[in-house]
């Protein structure tokens, strides 16, 4: 751990740039997990009203509460808004890049080790693998559609303990087998979601769903992004399982999770984090749009992008517009140059490699 | 060329079909009933006493009673309903019943003996959706001169079904033909008849072309001079790599790269278009009402002076993001072999950039300028709801506010389908290009 940070420190000191990004996100992550603590001290937050003193500019007081960085027309203290802000914005970011860095980086590596011709089974294997998965999803649909009961959780484990069971009994058929097309079939997802409009569809989602929560957005932004981190996963382990370690170390008999998560997976890391840098940036500004537009966000909830919109009620409160874009910004920006520092990192690794 | 071409358009047509899959589901699992709010916009609404009737009739002509896909996987305990083809109360409470895992010959029992009562009393107890509610109603007083006999019967009948309600359960898969809510759907999209708007019943494909046209305008016009600027930038910046302006330009371009364009709007409206902060501040026109679309080079004349604040907004972080690219790609083929050799025969500097550099590094350039465009449709939705202009984004933005669902789904099959054909003239360009491809 101290290893780490001393390297941090160290890099930040040689590059400006990178100190800089480390600086904000650090900032930012410290306002975001301390902002319940935080919001008392500044009179009780963003949703106190006080009418009389809507629109003072930043830096004045009233009373005996000062307000750093003025207040809206409803007068609102706007640093505790920026606060909340930054907090909403953690929890969206932290909680859809990890759910779609676990998912995608699984399917990832697997579709990328395996590919279409890894698998390898017969048709009679086949039509049942297929057939299995579609009966076991309809009792997972019934769980959580009519609540867990032994009507649905025994077929559920019975399909899945059958399937393997019979699988193995199966493949020791004489009949001609073929690869699982699971590379196929996640590469048609993945044009889907190349073609698809994501502002559209996620605004869409977010109307249509009924409850309106911050993990309610992140879980409709992974839904995407997911396929942002599987397809650079796959494109990695393409690359990487052609090294000599890894035929050296399948050929030892290594066993395939082994070989996936403790050789090819960090390998892959590297340039795992551009992405997940890049993803960080994206989710920010699709979260602080979503506000902005005032869809999908629930309506008690402050954030960044809603305090901005609200600087259009009333263009002479420059200050509405100015900070809480500019901690948009500031925070994209660090992961904009994060991002570019992770590649240009990978990039020179690369040369000496070679 | 011609095969590489048929393969991938070959496999654009699975990408389209997944996308109208995803907005028809999409679609069938929004909140509010689109047959009831057509209704009411004819003025007929639940207190009148048509609408059951009309409601009905509402459902066949838009093919609602139908199955909604060409196969469905259902539990045994509903699929039964599939042989009911008619719209009518009695599918809709025995579909309400069996959701319920009723069984099938007791739902059927239950049918039977209450369409033995006389038409006002059977329609008050159709619409039930649970037994217990029919309990309940026999104990009202409109249905107190009921035959004892039949309400005797029904009370047996709902507490037997209450008992005896289905366990254990399996899938099973019907296969429904073409007579499916989808293949109605998707056949009247695809002869460009897209449905009404459920606001103000106008046919929904004149909306969106009318508004397309503008954000087609602004796509264009944005694209061509954020590419012209960021080409001729990154490839001066990329041949004089660490000169003094490229470090500079660069680092500046970065920052706006960063900059939210919702963001950058709303500062420029705030600051540039009202005279609050002082008369020199009021520099373009407030944001404002739109003339109609007439022409297109009409359009971009009569409201030029009101084009140009959005264009900024479009062209500014495009530029920081292109160019920063296209000098990326300059840089890598600046280093090759071929170009040193060239510089070491003596061949002037001009020409080498101009017939070597350029050519080659020309079709990174074009995956960039087609990547940009998705981007460009997305983010063009909060411009246009910044500056007010009724493109495709601000009709998208509205009706998913008015919960105009008929306008909201065909948006986003049309702007998947652009985005598609985007980057398979990008693909087919790309393979023009180059000769590896072309030739093998």
């Amino acid at each position: 751990m101290m290893d780490t940070i001393s390297k941090i420190w160290k890099t930040a000191k040689r590059d400006r740039g990178f100190g800089v990004s480390i600086f904000i996100l650090l900032i930012w992550t410290l306002t975001a997990l301390f902002a319940p603590l935080l919001e008392p001290i500044l009179g009780g937050g963003f949703s106190v009203l006080q009418l009389e003193n809507g629109l003072l500019p930043p830096l004045s007081s009233r009373g005996d509460s000062f307000y750093l960085l003025g207040t809206d027309y409803l007068g609102r203290n706007l640093f505790a808004g920026m606060i909340h802000g930054a907090r909403v914005a953690f929890i969206v970011a932290v909680a859809s890049v990890l759910i779609s860095l676990i998912l995608g980086l699984s399917i990832g590596l697997v579709i990328g080790f395996y590919g279409d011709k890894g698998i390898r089974k017969n048709l009679v294997q086949q039509v049942i693998i297929y057939a299995s998965i579609v009966i076991s999803i309809y009792y997972l649909i019934s769980m959580i559609a009519d609540g867990f009961s032994i009507y649905n959780v025994f077929p559920f484990f019975g399909v899945i303990g059958f399937t393997v069971g019979l699988d193995k009994l199966i493949s020791k058929l004489p009949i001609k087998k073929y690869g699982v097309p699971l590379d196929m079939v996640m590469q048609r997802l993945f044009e889907l979601r190349e073609g698809l409009p994501g502002l559209f569809i996620i605004l869409s989602i977010a109307a249509i769903i009924a409850t309106q929560s911050i993990f309610s957005v992140a879980i409709i932004i992974s839904i995407l992004y997911w396929m942002t981190f599987a397809r650079h996963a796959r494109a990695e382990t393409m690359q990487v399982k052609e090294e000599d370690y890894i035929v050296s170390a399948q050929s030892s008999g290594v066993s395939d999770f082994r070989l996936l998560f403790y050789h090819i997976l960090p390998n892959a890391m590297p340039s795992i984090f551009v992405i997940i840098a890049f993803t960080f940036g994206a989710v920010i500004l699709l979260e602080s749009s979503l506000s902005f537009l005032g869809i999908g966000m629930p309506v008690e909830e402050v954030s960044w992008g809603k305090i901005l919109a609200g600087a259009r009620k009333s263009p002479k409160a420059w200050w509405l517009a100015v900070f809480p874009g500019m901690a948009i910004f500031l925070v994209l920006y660090a992961f904009n140059n994060l991002a570019d520092y992770f590649g240009q990192y990978q990039r020179r690794n690369d040369r000496i490699e070679n | 060329m011609l095969i590489y071409i048929a393969k991938r358009i070959l496999l654009f047509i699975p990408t389209l079909f997944l996308v109208s899959c995803l907005a028809f589901y999409l679609k069938n699992n929004v909140p509010s009933d689109p047959v009831e709010t057509l209704l009411s916009l004819q003025g007929i609404d639940e207190t009148k006493a048509e609408f059951s009737e009309a409601y009905d009739a509402k459902r066949i002509e838009m093919g609602m009673n139908l199955p909604s896909f060409y196969f469905s996987i259902q539990s045994h305990y509903t699929a039964w309903l599939n042989s009911y083809e008619e719209e009518s109360a009695t599918k809709r409470f025995a579909t309400e019943l069996a959701s319920r895992k009723y069984k099938k010959t007791d739902i059927l029992k239950l049918i039977s003996t209450i369409s033995k009562l006389k038409g006002k009393e059977q329609r008050s107890l159709f619409i039930c959706q649970k037994p217990q509610e029919i309990i309940e109603r026999l104990d009202r007083p409109q249905l107190a001169d009921l035959n004892d006999e039949i309400k005797l019967d029904i009370r047996i009948i709902v507490d037997g079904m209450n008992v005896n309600k289905v366990k254990w359960h399996y899938p099973t898969i019907s296969w429904h033909g073409l007579g499916n809510q989808y293949h109605h759907w998707i056949s009247h999209f695809i002869i460009g008849d897209f449905g009404v708007s459920l606001v103000d019943a106008q046919p929904v494909q004149r909306k969106i072309w009318s508004s397309m046209k503008w954000t087609l305008m602004l796509l264009i016009i944005g694209l061509a001079i954020a590419g012209l600027i960021s080409i001729v930038l990154g490839i001066y910046n990329g041949v004089n790599q660490d000169s003094k302006f490229d470090r500079w330009s660069n680092s500046i371009l970065f920052l706006f790269y960063s900059i939210p364009k919702f963001w950058f709007a709303t500062v420029m409206i705030i600051f540039f278009t009202t005279a609050e902060y002082g008369s020199w501040t009021n520099i373009f026109p407030s944001v404002g009402d739109w003339p109609a679309m007439t022409g297109f080079f009409e359009m971009i004349y009569k409201s030029s002076n009101k084009l140009i604040l959005p264009i900024l907004v479009i062209v500014i972080p495009d530029v920081a993001y292109l160019s920063r690219l296209i000098r990326a790609s300059i840089i890598e083929e600046n280093n090759k072999e071929y170009i040193k050799t060239a510089r070491s025969k003596g061949i002037p500097k001009r020409r080498i950039i101009l017939s070597h550099l350029v050519p080659n590094s020309m079709i990174p350039t074009i995956t960039l300028l087609a990547g940009v465009i998705p981007g460009a449709l997305g983010s063009s939705l909060i411009i246009e709801v910044i500056f007010n202009i009724p493109g495709i984004g601000r009709l998208m933005f509205e009706s998913i506010k008015t919960a105009d669902w008929a306008i909201v789904f065909p948006i986003i099959i049309i702007v998947s389908t652009l985005t598609v054909i985007v980057f398979l003239m990008a693909d087919i360009l790309i393979a023009w290009l180059n000769p590896k491809i072309k030739l093998g």
